[in-house]
């Protein structure tokens, strides 16, 4: 949970001036991403566009 | 109480005397306290009981006052203070623990006391509350109350959390063992972004970005860690197998140094060794 909520808050925030910034509007979005991405299911709703997001992911 | 001990002790010397050659009769004549005295007081005792006739009472003088009357050996001392026994019990107490110990058992251990209990529950509560704040922040539509309400939940968060640091470092052993724990550098950093905002920042008049502060907020959710064993066992257990994974051996001792003069014990290897015996024509 602890690695849930630390990852989402990089990802928000390093994708905040990014060119798919609606994908991550709010911290809930940030979390649904990384919960999906950690559980390898990878629905490819939100995806990370800046290169400092993708490096993170 | 503490009078009626200095009673004891005083008539307790006057009858030494007397008592002494035929105890039996008078014990029986004069059934006081006086004679359920199990031990004589030896000289210096005396003496600071025959001063206390005149003066407040021998319950009355700590250390202090055992130093100024002159009663060196701990028999006397031990004598002297139990007169009073909350005070002989508060030096015990202090003797044993000083307060920065105490007050870090306080902080640390949970089960110490009630008290300590109640306040790891309330500050896990405000950094639950504090974390919950960062997210509410993040969402881009919120309106003036809600917004008013995060704020006011995150200073006082901080200011508990600040004031927790503070504590930290007055009852730390040394400066140097409590900057090398990653704890510390933890809770220090979470709070940081608050103190720089309320006061240089406010000085200054700067708008600096905030939004990475923001971020170190999160950090608080690492202050968790601190108090669930769990965490340190998953901490050791990365450390142990980061050595397996890295084979040079993460734990302890540097990296650049040559892979010779390294004459570790190889866990794996005397394993194997202790099960299929030494073979070295394997490969």
């Amino acid at each position: 949970m602890m690695g849930v909520v630390l990852f989402a808050g990089v990802l928000f925030y390093t994708e905040k001036g990014g060119a798919r910034q609606d994908d991550f509007k709010d911290m809930w979005h940030a979390s649904w991403f990384v919960i999906v991405t950690l559980s390898t299911v990878g629905y490819g709703d939100v995806v990370p566009a800046t290169p400092a997001g993708q490096a993170i992911t | 109480m503490p009078y009626l001990e200095d009673h004891n002790a005083a008539a307790a010397l006057d009858g030494l005397e007397e008592l002494k050659p035929l105890s039996s009769e008078k014990a029986q004549s004069t059934p006081t306290s006086v004679v359920q005295k199990p031990r004589a007081p030896s000289p210096t005792l005396r003496v600071a009981a025959e001063t206390s006739k005149w003066k407040e009472s021998i319950t009355h003088l700590g250390r202090s006052g055992a130093r100024v009357l002159g009663l060196q050996s701990t028999q006397d001392k031990r004598l002297a203070l139990n007169y009073d026994r909350n005070i002989s019990r508060a030096v015990r107490r202090r003797r044993r623990r000083g307060m920065r110990t105490r007050i870090l058992l306080f902080m640390d251990e949970p089960k110490s006391s009630v008290a300590a209990s109640i306040v790891f529950n309330v500050v896990v509560v405000l950094i639950l509350i504090s974390v919950g704040t960062v997210f509410v922040d993040s969402m881009p539509g919120i309106d003036e109350p809600t917004q008013m309400v995060v704020e006011v939940l995150e200073v006082v968060c901080s200011i508990v959390f600040s004031f927790e640091v503070l504590l930290r470092i007055f009852c730390t052993e040394s400066l140097i063992s409590c900057s090398s724990d990653p704890f510390m550098w933890i809770d220090v950093l979470s709070v940081l972004p608050f103190v720089l905002k309320y006061t240089i920042f406010q000085a200054v008049g700067s708008e600096v970005d905030l939004d990475f502060l923001r971020l170190v907020r999160l950090l608080r959710l690492l202050k968790l860690a601190r108090h669930y064993e769990q965490s340190r066992v998953l901490l050791i257990t990365l450390k142990l197998s980061a050595e397996g994974l890295l084979v040079r051996g993460a734990r302890g001792g540097c990296w650049l140094r040559p892979v010779a003069f390294r004459r570790r014990p190889c866990v794996f290897l005397m394993t194997h060794r202790a099960l299929y015996g030494r073979c070295r024509s394997s490969s």
